[in-house]
């Protein structure tokens, strides 16, 4: 990471450039099997001219100080990730640069280092500015791309643009809530009073970006002077706020040389932000998912319903490990390879149910379900064991009789005339009379029972422990087995 | 007679120099690359860090210190419990028992020094921070904006009822 002035016409402009991506080097190392670019030291890098942005590989924070008035403006594409490819995303993905003052959005012509393999997408893209409280954000936007309207056009899609406050000091009794406008024009602007010194976080989401539709935002964001706030004004990279200057104090944040540099222009009059605090907003996605592998299912649902941020997370392979612990007791539902084929096959043409997250719900619904539905009983494999004088007669699986409940609603057994069912939904007569062996680990259904011709009534549980039906009265013991598919 | 084992300088962002012993360093696997590498040069006895504050240092220090004389036990996935007493053994469990400022840094420096129990350790923590937490909990504990619109805040809700009804 290295700072350099640098001197246009008019303008004495700072310029930080993140030389390599700190924070994930250990990430990084690992797949290239150690080299020594987390040791590296900052390289001195000349801002590109208007053309020259293809060969740049880096993302750049810009600040300028203008009559008085600290003012910078960013032109940056949406970008995106592939998720084999986080590395090469974290590195190039966005670009910034200084668009000159409010309204020379036009001039200026971006192109991506990497265009061939540059996927575009709809991931939330967020710039950052550090100020005291009380100061007004005005930020002018050009968002040529989006298109609007209430068309069918494919690509007309909601644009939103927040800015929301991280305090330097966070209270725990104080939530700030962001400013989110729906765009509905190509320009605008709009204003944010930071109500506390900190953070702002000025983010765009275009739900119409994607691979074939390329859209390019234009941003100024200026610091009014009015009340002339003495704090500090930046930017940094959307991607990975530790990846840029000052954001972040900690790992991946600022060079020690790169600190004196700006503190010397913080000398020379120049405006210049200390250091946030390292904060979890300074975790890399890795870093978040690392997080979010010890999360169990409802707490990593919980997590990532928290902000876009940490909904647009990979989780899919976590997800994939909540399923295979989570079934591993459920012999129906177990995960092996075999299971996994076959849901495969299941879910094949449906993109949404390919997802783990989606499979875990449906399974979840599916076992964890108390009440015994008709589809169940037909297509489950069933066994009878008979109960002589309150003694569960059982003890083997060669007492158990396979039976089978047939859809014309008569249950077979060998050696059996077959015999009439029907799941009655009522409260079934009080089953004081079974004995606690039998009553698994669930109290019975208080909403249905099975009535199997002039038998007394059988009672119906779900063991918690294996997602198996029992169904029980004082003479037999029918049990599901984990032979059959879920439906 | 015991042979003194040989030190390595680790040295920090503010240019504080840590004398380490080297199977201490080594368990950072940046430090052991780094040592690989420059193996032929005998005179290399300072492993710089430049995105690590001392202070941030003193703890990774101390975690790999502890770490060689009582491994800390491996985090079960997902977590059983959120108060890491209940995890980890007293040590680690007090060691992250500090402030987040303090325990992001050491995430960032864990990964950035690749000292994978150490990352564990930390991530751990934070998971334990949200496990149990609704979503506004987890924001105010971590000071995390909501950016959802109404909208799609209504919608990722209807999207994860079933786990609330679960």
């Amino acid at each position: 990471m290295e700072h350099t002035q640098h001197k246009d016409e008019e303008e004495a402009v700072f310029v930080a450039i993140p030389a390599t991506d700190t924070t994930s080097g250990a990430v990084r190392r690992s797949r290239s099997n150690g080299n020594k670019e987390a040791t590296s030291t900052a390289q001195t890098h000349n801002m590109p001219n208007k053309k020259g942005w293809g060969s740049a590989r880096v993302a750049f924070v810009t600040i300028l100080v203008v009559l008085g008035f600290e003012a910078a403006t960013i032109f940056y594409f949406i970008k995106t990730e592939e998720a084999a490819n986080r590395k090469r995303k974290i590195e190039h993905d966005v670009h910034l640069g200084i668009l000159g003052n409010p309204g020379d959005y036009e001039t200026f012509n971006f192109t991506l280092p990497d265009e061939a393999n540059g996927p575009w997408s709809s991931k939330t893209r967020c710039i950052k500015a550090v100020a005291r409280g009380g100061a007004v954000l005005e930020v002018f936007y050009d968002f040529p791309d989006i298109a609007l309207g209430t068309t069918n056009h494919p690509h007309v899609s909601p644009t939103y643009m927040s800015i929301s406050v991280i305090p330097m000091k966070p209270s725990p009794t104080v939530v700030l809530k962001p400013t989110s406008e729906l765009i509905k024009k190509h320009k605008g602007s709009f204003q944010h009073t930071m109500e506390a010194d900190g953070e702002a976080k000025i983010c765009v989401r275009a739900s119409g970006a994607t691979n074939d539709n390329h859209m390019q935002f234009g941003l100024n964001a200026t610091i009014a002077s009015a009340g002339r706030p003495t704090g500090t004004f930046r930017f940094s990279s959307p991607l990975s706020p530790c990846n840029n200057p000052g954001i972040c104090g900690g790992a991946g944040s600022i060079s020690s040389d790169a600190k004196k540099t700006m503190s010397k222009r913080n000398n020379d009059g120049v405006v210049v932000a200390e250091a946030a605090p390292v904060s979890f907003s300074c975790l890399t996605e890795e870093l978040l998912l690392n997080v979010a592998e010890f999360l169990p299912a409802k707490d990593l649902l919980q997590f990532q319903c928290v902000s876009s941020e940490l909904a647009s997370l990979k989780t899919d392979s976590i997800w994939k490990q909540r399923c295979r612990d989570r079934w591993a007791p459920w012999p129906r539902f177990q995960l092996t390879s075999k299971r996994e084929e076959e849901l495969n096959r299941r879910f094949s043409s449906s993109d949404d149910q390919k997802s783990w997250k989606v499979r875990y719900q449906l399974v979840e619904q599916q076992a964890t379900c108390t009440e015994l539905t008709l589809e169940d009983l037909q297509n489950l494999q069933w066994y009878l064991s008979f109960i002589i004088s309150g003694v569960h007669r059982g003890e083997t699986n060669s007492q158990l009789i396979p039976i089978q409940f047939c859809r014309n609603n008569h249950l077979m057994m060998m050696g059996h005339p077959p015999l009439p069912y029907q799941i009655i939904c009522d409260t079934p007569p009080p089953s004081d009379h079974i004995r606690s062996g039998l009553r698994g680990d669930r109290p019975f259904s208080n909403t249905q029972y099975l009535q199997i011709s002039e038998f007394p009534a059988h009672f119906i549980t779900r063991k918690k422990s294996n997602a198996e039906w029992m169904i029980v009265n004082e003479n037999v013991l029918i049990v599901s087995t984990g032979k059959r598919v879920w439906v | 007679m015991d042979v003194e084992e040989s030190t390595i300088n680790l040295v920090s962002a503010e240019g504080d120099s840590s004398p380490v012993p080297l199977s201490v360093a080594k368990m950072s696997e940046l430090v052991r690359s780094m040592m690989d590498e420059e193996a032929e040069d005998d005179d290399v006895k300072e492993i710089p860090l430049p995105n690590v504050k001392s202070q941030v240092l003193h703890k990774v220090i101390e975690f790999c210190e502890h770490h060689l004389k009582e491994p800390m036990t491996e985090i079960e996935k997902p977590l059983k419990s959120n108060s890491m007493s209940d995890v980890v053994q007293k040590f680690y469990a007090d060691f992250v028992d500090i402030e987040q400022v303090l325990l992001f840094e050491l995430i960032l420096a864990a990964n950035y020094m690749d000292i994978k129990p150490l990352l564990d350790l930390t991530c751990a923590t934070v998971a334990s921070m949200i496990k149990g937490k609704t979503p506004e909990d987890i924001r105010t504990t971590f000071n995390i904006t909501n950016d959802f619109s109404p909208e799609e805040e209504a919608q990722v809700r209807e999207e994860n009822k079933w786990c609330e009804e679960a």
